[in-house]
């Protein structure tokens, strides 16, 4: 099992979602209207009246052999309007219940 | 779930609102009124109280004083005025617009039932009557005739004012100047001298012949019969044949003494028009219909009368109160449809996208038809105030949603999705869209609280613009993100014809931008130059345009009528006046061919007109009423005729006064009054007399009027106590003997066809003529004496002094002058004062400057303490917004450039500063601001974001410079059709377009420049200060560790 922590502006949740049903992922859990900032480049996202936005993040946790393809598609959903900003983080899970 | 998610995702609810909104307002609109003005309701009380007998003197001492002194203590009254005449005296209490007339009815009947045992025994109890301009006559009709002329007025009466008076919301219909049938028997006094008989003789001998006598009934056989003896008149020639007496044994019949003559009453009103003799017909509608609507009835009524009248007959309408009101309204309604337009070409142009602009134009009708439920639910009508709020509003609703597209259509092209780049963008923005709109209502819902004149009128404004931007901000906010959601797309694709036009548009835009972008660098590093600059365009234009500054109370407006009123000297035979009128007539539609209509009379009004009646009227007054048809259809304006035709009544010697009227009061033309208060008689007529012939010299006033008329001569039959006791006869005798032979007696009348008319006995008018004809009256004692009365009275001249006026309990005197086109009521009131300066004015008078001028100064006042009201509210919804008192208070210098730009349009214009204009600088103290908000809130984000004050204010002004001259653009071209308009009732609105189209130019112009300038001061001087702060915090730190 790996587990995929995904940050993002909240304007891709729609797009996340359907993301991972397509790769077979049911679960997760989300954080909505959170704020953020990227470490080294992007517009902030804190809900201010500077950087009005907000980030959702959301955490999921798939099967191994799953995890290149998602986290493929999440770059490329990333590319595509890389304004927004989109990150995702994966490591290994030892034990679950 | 957010708002604005729950609209996304509602789609359908949100449009339902929407359209259920939009089917309300067309069902309002449909059934809701027109009138020219909002409802003024009521607002003068008069008292009337007659005491029998009394000269005007003694009116005003025990009647008319007593009065005023209670009534002054009613509450919310604004003046008390009383004209004391022979037998009567009248108060008027005038209050201030907006009270409720019956409270105040209520409380002036508690107080005259309180004074009532104070006043002498035989003054008659006083009557409450209640009146505004709402009981002004709203309609004339003329009616002439040929073969029916002498019938007419029973014609008019059955067929006409009965069922006329019977429509929808009309008061009263009354017919003036038909010639009423009369039945005259004329003597010869000599004869009657010579028979012995007297007129009482000959008037009960035709009333003892003319009777119809039920003598009870009968029983014959088995039937009961009633008897009857009908001699009553067939025809007016039978009375000739009556027997009145005998002389020497031989019969005398009434044709050996007297003529009958079946005609007209003598001394009616005459009336004529278009110089045929006709009748005329005033109709009044009941004070809370619609006059409108009355008139539409009239109308339909008449359509059906017409065709039951005598085919000669011919009705015409002489005015027509409705047609300018619907016409007005028209040109309102074309006004608003082309700022409709305009704003949408703005939005397109600006966007480049027809979807978009769909959304942002959509708000637009939508917004406008909620304020119309608002007039329809609060018993509003469609008139001047409230269409003209609608058209200043056009403009400024899209602004919200423009805002909103914006920042939607920014966050799709950074690659969001539609549907959430609607929810977000919203979400963003909205704190600044509720905060502009909370600027907006800073200043209109204030208007909704003035009391007063001004209050009546600007109520309705600001109640519909507060309505506009509430419905148009939730509009903004729910159904701009919901439609942008649906028909926003990402990449869109453009066609290449809209590249064609678009192109251009974008590289001038940007080129415009560029150079605005270089301009703030220039500004931000040369901010002494721009501050020193900007003070000077402020105080330059001050100093050039205030001090020719001219004000005003409220454009006069062309309602395609006048009224005048010409007084020849008092006791001017009805043939001179008739004479002269007809001259009159004949000049005027010969040398005025505006002229539809020209209607006159003349003459003693009937006691049983009542509007007649309250009007002047006497055998020396003539009344005209022309109608010069519709502004659209002329070169001439109704005050340029008015002035034409003053001039020609100026250089007639034989009209001793005259008043030419293209309507008074709030439409009308403006008026400096006079009011010189002062006890003494002959100092105010002298004073009077002083200043209205220098008003009366110089070019500001077209006409000027005294108030007080002269002494009317009369001749007074002064009867000897004691030589009436020696001849056995009494006063009451002698005087009924006198008026029976001057006015005639009536003892019966002659009946056709179920109506009576008089019969009058009295002397031949021949032997009505002199002085001496009265002396040769002969009176009878009981006796059977005869004596003259020139043995026991002598007939003297004699004069009535005029009516005693008094105003705020002083006699007063006005006089009015009518300020000529051109000039300003400000130059007339300097003139006036000049000449008031002038005068000799004695210690124990005061002169007093009132009229039009009055009610400016009231209503200047309220209007500028609302001004300061707003600014601070405006000032406080700002700092509220920024969390801050420099930011705002930065922002405030839009307004005197605002104000800069009013005073340029106006004398460019060369237009006063009137009412309308002011209630434009209210409006722009909360427009201007808008565009600093803008500028400042996004300047203060590139500060929060790390960029230098510098940089920071020039990529603020850059972004935002496109946004600004969008919402100035909508709002300005928005105002052009209500300033250049020209069509019916369009001088009403020009002032205020001007005003907000140049005052919100100027400003934007300007402080696109200095606010960023400004802005940037602040913000370094408060860096400056903190960078010294924290020096001196760090100085500080090392001290105190350098001590340990």
């Amino acid at each position: 099992m790996t587990g995929i922590f995904v940050a993002y502006n909240q304007a891709y949740y729609d797009e996340i979602i359907l993301l991972l049903e397509k790769h077979g992922t049911r679960g997760y859990t989300c954080w909505t209207e959170i704020s953020g900032r990227g470490s080294d480049k992007g517009e902030p996202h804190l809900g201010t009246h500077t950087w009005p936005t907000f980030n959702d993040a959301l955490i999921t946790f798939v099967e191994d052999d799953n995890v290149d393809a998602i986290m493929d598609s999440l770059h490329k959903l990333d590319c595509i309007s890389e304004e927004l900003g989109l990150r995702a983080f994966a490591w290994k899970i030892d034990k679950t219940v | 779930m957010s708002l604005y998610r729950s609209s996304v995702n509602h789609p359908v609810t949100v449009s339902l609102v929407f359209v259920t909104i939009a089917i309300l307002g067309i069902f309002s609109l449909r059934q809701l009124a027109i009138n020219l003005l909002p409802d003024m309701g009521e607002n003068t009380i008069m008292v009337m109280t007659t005491y029998s007998g009394a000269s005007a003197a003694d009116i005003e001492t025990n009647v008319s004083k007593p009065l005023e002194n209670v009534l002054n203590s009613v509450s919310d009254l604004k003046h008390i005025t009383s004209s004391s005449k022979e037998n009567v005296s009248i108060i008027y209490l005038e209050f201030n617009y907006g009270i409720d007339i019956d409270k105040a009815t209520n409380d002036v009947r508690d107080k005259l039932d309180m004074v009532r045992t104070d006043l002498p025994d035989n003054v008659g109890n006083p009557t409450i009557f209640k009146f505004s301009i709402e009981d002004m006559p709203v309609m004339m009709l003329s009616a002439s005739a040929e073969e029916s002329l002498s019938g007419l007025d029973k014609i008019l009466d059955d067929k006409l004012a009965t069922p006329l008076a019977r429509v929808n919301g009309v008061g009263t219909v009354s017919v003036a100047g038909a010639p009423k049938r009369e039945i005259q028997v004329f003597v010869d006094p000599n004869k009657l001298e010579a028979y012995n008989l007297t007129v009482e003789a000959i008037s009960s001998a035709i009333a003892n012949e003319n009777r119809n006598t039920p003598a009870g009934t009968i029983d014959i056989g088995s039937n009961t019969y009633s008897v009857r003896i009908e001699k009553e008149f067939d025809a007016a020639k039978e009375m000739l044949d009556i027997v009145i007496g005998s002389y020497n044994g031989r019969p005398i019949y009434l044709r050996d003494v007297a003529k009958v003559k079946d005609g007209e009453q003598e001394r009616l009103q005459k009336v004529y028009t278009n110089g045929e003799r006709g009748a005329s017909i005033t109709i009044q509608k009941q004070t809370d219909a619609n006059a409108v609507q009355v008139i539409k009835g009239v109308k339909k009524e008449l359509k059906k009368i017409e065709s039951s009248l005598p085919s000669d007959i011919k009705i015409n309408i002489i005015n027509d109160t409705s047609t300018n009101i619907i016409n007005t309204i028209n040109s309102l309604e074309e006004t608003i449809f082309t700022t409709f337009i305009l704003v949408m070409l703005v939005v397109f142009v600006f966007l480049g996208r027809w979807r978009a602009t769909i959304i942002i134009v959509l708000s637009i009708p939508i917004s406008l038809v909620a304020s119309v439920i608002y007039l329809f639910a609060s018993g509003n009508t469609l008139n001047i105030i409230s269409m003209s709020a609608l058209s200043i509003a056009i403009g400024m609703v899209v602004d919200d949603a423009i805002v909103v597209l914006e920042n939607i259509t920014t966050h799709i092209d950074r690659g969001v999705k539609p549907k959430e780049a609607a929810v977000h963008a919203t979400q963003e923005v909205s704190i600044s869209v509720i905060a502009s709109t909370l600027t907006m209502l800073a200043v209109f819902l204030p208007l909704t609280m003035i009391k007063g004149t001004v209050g009546v009128f600007f109520n309705q404004l600001g109640w519909i613009v507060s309505i506009i931007m509430i419905v148009s901000t939730s509009a903004a906010l729910t159904l701009v993100p919901m439609m942008c959601s649906r028909m926003l797309k990402q990449n869109a694709n453009n066609h290449s014809w809209h590249d064609i036009v678009f192109r251009p548009i974008n590289k001038g835009l940007d080129a415009i931008n560029r150079g605005y972008g270089h301009l703030i660098n220039w500004a931000v590093t040369h901010r002494l130059a721009v501050i020193l600059l900007a003070i000077g365009i402020f105080a330059g234009t001050l100093f050039l345009t205030l001090p020719n500054l001219k004000t005003g109370f409220m454009p006069t407006m062309d309602q395609g009528r006048l009224s005048i009123s010409i007084e020849l000297p008092i006791g001017t035979g009805e043939n001179v006046t008739d004479e002269l009128a007809a001259e009159l007539s004949r000049k005027y539609m010969d040398s005025i061919p505006e002229i539809e209509f020209l209607n006159y009379r003349y003459g003693v009004a009937d006691e049983d007109n009542a509007f007649a009646s309250m009007q002047d009227n006497g055998t020396h007054i003539i009344s005209m009423n022309i109608s010069v048809g519709s502004k659209m259809d002329r070169t001439r304006s109704t005050q340029e005729i008015a002035e034409w035709i003053r001039k020609d009544l100026k250089n007639n010697p034989e009209i001793k006064k005259y008043d030419v009227s293209e309507g008074r009061g709030f439409a009308g033309s403006s008026s400096v009054e006079l009011e010189i208060y002062g006890y003494d008689f002959d100092t105010s007529d002298r004073l009077a007399k002083e200043l209205a012939d220098m008003m009366n010299n110089t070019e500001e006033f077209s006409q000027v009027l005294i108030s007080r008329d002269e002494y009317t001569p009369e001749y007074h039959v002064d009867f000897d106590r004691e030589k009436l006791m020696l001849n056995g006869i009494d006063l009451t005798t002698a005087s009924s003997f006198v008026r029976n032979r001057i006015n005639g007696s009536i003892m019966s009348y002659f009946r056709e066809d179920g109506d009576e008319y008089n019969i009058r006995v009295r002397y031949a008018p021949e032997f009505r003529t002199s002085v001496e004809d009265i002396e040769n009256i002969v009176l009878y004692n009981s006796q059977g004496q005869a004596i003259k009365v020139s043995e026991v009275a002598n007939v003297i001249e004699g004069a009535t002094p005029p009516t005693i006026e008094r105003k705020d309990r002083e006699r007063i005197v006005t006089i009015t002058g009518i300020v000529t086109k051109g000039y300003a009521l400000s130059e007339g009131v300097q003139k006036a004062e000049s000449f008031i300066k002038q005068a000799d004015i004695p210690t124990e008078f005061m002169v007093k400057i009132a009229g039009s001028y009055e009610d400016q100064q009231d209503s200047f006042s309220d209007l500028f303490t609302l001004l300061f009201l707003i600014i601070i509210l405006v000032y406080v919804v700002m700092a509220a917004q920024f969390e801050s008192l420099t930011d705002p208070f930065v922002i405030m210098f839009s307004i005197p450039f605002a104000i800069t730009g009013v005073l340029i349009g106006l004398t460019v214009h060369s237009m006063a500063l009137d009412i309308m204009a002011l209630i434009g600088v209210l409006i722009l103290a909360g427009i201007v601001v808008k565009n600093g908000i803008v500028l400042i809130d996004y300047s203060i984000l590139c500060l929060d974001r790390g960029m230098d004050v510098n940089t920071a204010i020039v990529t603020a002004s850059r972004q935002r410079l496109r946004p600004i001259l969008m919402t100035t653009l909508t709002t300005v071209l928005g105002m052009i059709p209500l300033a250049i308009g020209d069509g019916e009732g369009a001088e009403m609105w020009n002032g205020l377009g001007i005003t907000v189209a140049w005052g919100l130019s100027m400003s934007t112009l300007i402080t696109l420049v200095l606010i960023p300038t400004l802005y940037a001061i602040f913000v370094s001087r408060k860096k400056k200060r903190e960078a010294r702060k924290a020096k001196r915090l760090a100085l500080k730190q090392l001290e105190q560790s350098k001590q340990l």
